[in-house]
């Protein structure tokens, strides 16, 4: 029978590689192998907590800014601190400057993923540009730079998974699949990225989310679908997930709060967007404020 | 024997001996694959000369090994040549070919008669994102001519004799590798990735030897057409071609598209927005639904009957009308390919629902000549026009179907008498489209389609689509599913195994059920695809008729979508739209195609058309004759005087006299519930 054939199981994807695997991080690891609902059977081994950092600070949440003060004018140290203060298990780099008018800094690019790889040992993930024309080179010199660290690179959306897809295949990276928050979108890019030729483990779900109280439930209910169609069987939707809540950082509560609440309530807003992501079945949450990380690790281990 | 034959044996025999004669260590710089042609076909890391006899032997003396071989015994070449292309820079020339930016490979060899010419191709093969290579006198011929050379170019000057071209081939073999999960030694996958993906021709001038023009021929088993752009050869499989029609020829026979992404419309297009509805307080326009004449036709043509792009608008456009009026339309597609047939046309013309969804600010539903389009306030009020709807179209559908179609115009006509007058054409086309799949039978076939387009608005629901049971919504036999299962094997029509028969005259299969629970995701473990009580199919909201059971007189009544009154259900057609849609079964209703109603495997398990006691007159109408010898087939002529409708029947009270008064069958049947 199907029923516990391997097939019913989330594909696992390996994310990282230590100087054995190839790469050069002190830690490797491997998320989904899942076969049951989120807390329903065996717990997975673990849930990782990224930190997202930036590369541009003018491109980021102010109340980020103002707690990490001058880490924000250096990439390689705030990526540093997000491993050895801040205690994230995986650094997500954002390349803002790509928002900048004219950019053409592509040397900088390279330069900036190679100074992050050096800087911290944990496992990255990458995230491109925010213009579809700067994708291209974006991805060819991050993916060149990291070849052999099995990174995350995102994002790959419906009309714009090429580039991403070709950096993923050409340095043996994994690709982040996002979809606006619809089961069968996201089937269908993972086809699209099947096509292309990307293996089937080497990508992770990004379904999309709202801040908590801003929509998150309907993301919740695709993720469920998800993982439930992959749990019936269907291959197209057999992988871990990733979920980003970046939203919490700039709604209304935290934006509008009294300056001496807006931090506590800014990691609040993150925190408990991010914990029920794990708890609808994400492997990987990515939160922008340092003291999500610390909270949400307390609340996963506990 | 011809010349070229004649050749291209003289360079085997020379190839052959000299890598019989071929002595020493053999290696290329920078690359894990080896010698990657040897490599890629036969899976050995050549690494001298013993070595390469033996891959030259294991691949059935293949001429692109030998030469790999050999060029690999000589030294490298200097500046500005390239010689053998290092593989982390043909990671970044791999990369561009996945990423899009490159649409395919082209080598030109040998030395050209007109460097103009030359010049000429590069700059088309460069206006059209083909990456060039170059080897043999073109490249100096090319210089001359004051053509920039290099990779930035996309311009790759390989070496200075033809016989440089070798490293074409191992480019090839290495982005197969590195990109397409080709392992060493599966010639079978490195073809096939040869075939599909690595798109590539090559252009020979004259000037070849014997054993370049052997070298050239070899490359065909790669899939590789070979254009001869002048120098004299004839005979053997090279096409001859002028070179002003070279790029356009190779890319012609590769398949190779430049694709256009963005559309010049005002308004985004995504299947972002395919989900969302146009309420009708939201709408500034809307066609067909009931109100105004629509229906939408796409038909192929020949090549030169055809603009490609051409958008002509017939009619009053929105400029002339106020909002929240309804205007007449017809969708009329006309379309040209190389590849395309008459087949094809009801298959494609079912995706003009998906592409105009796809609108930001545009809506549509259901098919043929019942569609319903509406364009939003907010679109209106961007500058979105009739016309973009057909700008939309004619870009979706040639980047959605390269392989199919090379020229597409759209007609949109929003004149009333013209509408009219057009649709008695289109139906006849429609009918026609329906008679050939008639006369098969669901037991001559081993194997159905499934229909899952409209899991965007019910995502759970799944079409089980037979010989005797068309799609709900009318627009697909099965026979247009295998068509759109050819056509786009991952699509939305997918083979279902008919697998064991669990019970005939339910219709029910073991293959159906596996496959149904798996494309619900797991919703719906059982289908019947006769009955419509014992797990009936699910339905999306497309369907075309709705059939239920009027259990006060033990019968069935179908309404179709275009009756807008009441049934003696005291329900509109819209209202039980409203219960039955959505992906779920509902036991007692179904949503169904019209001509599901004339299948001997209607409703079989319910008695079939035997049950049916209510119809709008308008498809009763519209079903006329055939439905008629239907009965007359069955032995019940008479029975269609017996099927009341709105007039004879409006109401239960009135059904229930009709019936006994005209001693329909249904009142003596064994009880439904």
């Amino acid at each position: 029978m199907e029923s516990n054939d391997e097939r019913l199981a989330i594909r696992e994807v390996r994310l990282g590689a230590t100087r054995a695997e190839g790469g050069t991080r002190e830690v490797s690891y491997a998320i989904g192998g899942e076969r049951d609902l989120p807390f329903s059977g065996k717990r997975p081994e673990r849930l990782l907590v990224a930190l997202e950092i930036c590369d541009d600070p003018q491109f980021w949440p102010p109340v980020v800014r103002d707690y990490v003060g001058d880490l924000a004018n250096d990439t390689a140290e705030w990526a540093r601190a997000a491993e050895r203060t801040y205690g994230a298990d995986l650094v997500r780099l954002n390349f803002t400057s790509t928002k900048q008018r004219g950019f053409d800094a592509f040397g900088a690019i390279a330069a900036t993923t190679e100074e992050v790889l050096a800087a911290t040992a944990r496992p990255l993930i990458v995230e491109g540009s925010n213009e579809p024309e700067l994708d291209s080179e974006v991805f060819r010199r991050s993916g060149e730079a990291g070849e052999g660290e099995r990174l995350l690179l995102g994002t790959a959306e419906a009309d714009r998974y090429r580039s991403v897809a070709a950096a993923a295949l050409a340095y043996g990276h994994a690709v982040i699949a996002q979809s606006p928050i619809d089961v069968n979108l996201a089937k269908q890019l993972n086809i699209l990225l099947r096509e292309t030729g990307v293996p089937q483990d080497r990508i992770v779900i990004d379904p999309y989310t709202g801040a908590l109280g801003y929509g998150f439930e309907y993301t919740y209910s695709v993720m469920e679908r998800i993982r439930l169609a992959a749990l019936a069987g269907d291959a197209d939707l057999a992988m871990p997930m990733i979920s980003a809540p970046t939203d919490t950082l700039s709604i209304r509560e935290v934006r509008e709060a009294a300056p001496a609440d807006r931090e506590a309530m800014a990691v609040a807003w993150e925190f408990y967007t991010a914990y029920a992501a794990v708890v609808a079945g994400a492997s990987i949450v990515c939160v922008r404020h340092p003291l999500t990380v610390a909270r949400l690790k307390t609340a996963l281990e506990g | 024997m011809d010349s070229l034959v004649t050749a291209i044996e003289h360079g085997r025999t020379g190839l052959d001996a000299r890598m019989q004669a071929l002595a020493g260590k053999l290696a290329y710089p920078e690359t894990a694959y080896a010698l990657p042609v040897a490599y890629a076909v036969t899976g050995i890391a050549v690494r001298d000369a013993n070595g390469a006899r033996e891959a030259y032997r294991q691949s059935g003396n293949n001429l692109l090994v030998a030469c790999e071989c050999l060029m690999a015994g000589e030294g490298g070449v200097a500046s500005p040549y390239t010689g053998f292309i290092a593989d982390a820079v043909l990671r970044r020339l791999g990369y561009t070919l996945v990423d899009g930016s490159v649409t395919g490979l082209g080598l030109l060899v040998g030395t050209p008669e007109s460097p103009d010419a030359a010049a000429a191709i590069c700059r088309e093969m460069q206006e059209k994102y083909l990456l060039t290579f170059l080897a043999g006198g073109v490249v100096e011929a090319l210089s001359g001519a004051g053509v920039r050379l290099g990779l930035d170019y996309r311009l790759v000057p390989l070496g200075p004799e033809s016989a440089h071209g070798i490293h074409f081939a191992d480019i090839l073999a290495r982005v197969a590798m590195m990109f397409g999960g080709v392992q060493p030694g599966d010639v079978h996958s490195l073809l096939g990735y040869a075939a599909e993906r690595a798109k590539a021709f090559v252009i020979v001038f004259g000037g070849l030897t014997d054993e370049e023009t052997a070298f050239v021929d070899a490359l065909r088993v790669l899939g590789i057409p070979i254009l001869s752009a002048g120098g004299g050869y004839e005979g053997g499989e090279w096409i001859g071609i002028a070179p002003a029609e070279a790029v356009r020829t190779g890319m012609d026979l590769r398949g190779i598209r430049v694709t256009v992404t963005a559309i010049p419309i005002p308004m985004a297009c995504s299947p972002a927005f395919e989900g969302k509805s146009i309420r009708k307080e939201e709408m500034y326009v809307e066609f067909g639904g009931g109100r105004t004449p629509a229906f939408e036709l796409l038909r192929m043509r020949p090549r030169e009957e055809i603009e490609d792009g051409k958008v002509t608008v017939v009619g009053p456009d929105l400029d002339d009308v106020r909002t929240g009026s309804a205007l007449p339309l017809a969708i009329l597609v006309d379309v040209a390919g190389a590849r395309m047939k008459a087949d094809y046309e009801p298959v494609i013309e079912r995706r003009i629902h998906t592409f105009i969804n796809y609108g930001e600010g545009s809506w549509h539903v259901a098919q043929r000549d019942l569609i319903w389009v509406r364009l939003s306030k907010e679109a209106v009020a961007k500058g979105v026009r009739i016309r973009d709807i057909g700008t939309l179209l004619a870009h979706k559908l040639k980047a959605e179907f390269p392989d199919h179609i090379d020229a597409v115009q759209v007609t949109l006509v929003t004149d009333r008498e013209q509408v009219e007058g057009m649709l008695v054409e289109a139906r006849e086309v429609y009918a026609r489209r329906d008679e050939r799949i008639s006369g098969m039978k669901d037991e001559d076939v081993e194997t159905f389609y499934s229909c899952t387009l409209c899991q965007t608005f019910a995502p759970n629901h799944v079409c089980v689509i037979t010989p005797e049971r068309p799609a709900l919504c009318g627009a697909i036999t099965w026979l247009d599913a295998r068509v759109a299962h050819d056509i786009a094997p991952a699509g939305a029509n997918q083979p279902v195994p008919k697998g064991e028969m669990v019970d005939a005259l339910y219709g029910e299969f073991v293959g159906v059920n596996r496959f149904v629970k798996k494309a619900s995701h797991g919703e719906v473990d059982r289908v019947s695809l006769y009955s419509m009580i014992e797990n009936p199919m699910t339905a999306c909201g497309c369907f075309e008729c709705i059939a239920a059971i009027v259990p006060e007189v033990n019968g069935i009544l179908v309404v179709s979508r275009d009756f807008a009154g009441e049934t003696p259900l005291g329900m509109t057609f819209s209202t039980l739209a409203g219960t039955i849609g959505g992906g779920a079964q509902t036991p007692g209703f179904i949503g169904i195609s019209k001509n599901y109603i004339l299948s001997d495997r209607f409703l079989a398990a319910e008695n079939g058309i035997m049950r049916v006691v209510w119809m709008p007159s308008s498809l009763k109408e519209e079903l006329g004759d055939r439905l008629r010898e239907r009965l007359a087939a069955q032995g019940v002529p008479d029975l269609f005087a017996k099927i009341a409708d709105e007039v004879s029947a409006p109401t239960i009270e009135d059904l229930v006299l009709f019936l006994e008064r005209v001693k329909h069958p249904a009142l003596t049947m064994r009880s439904l519930i």
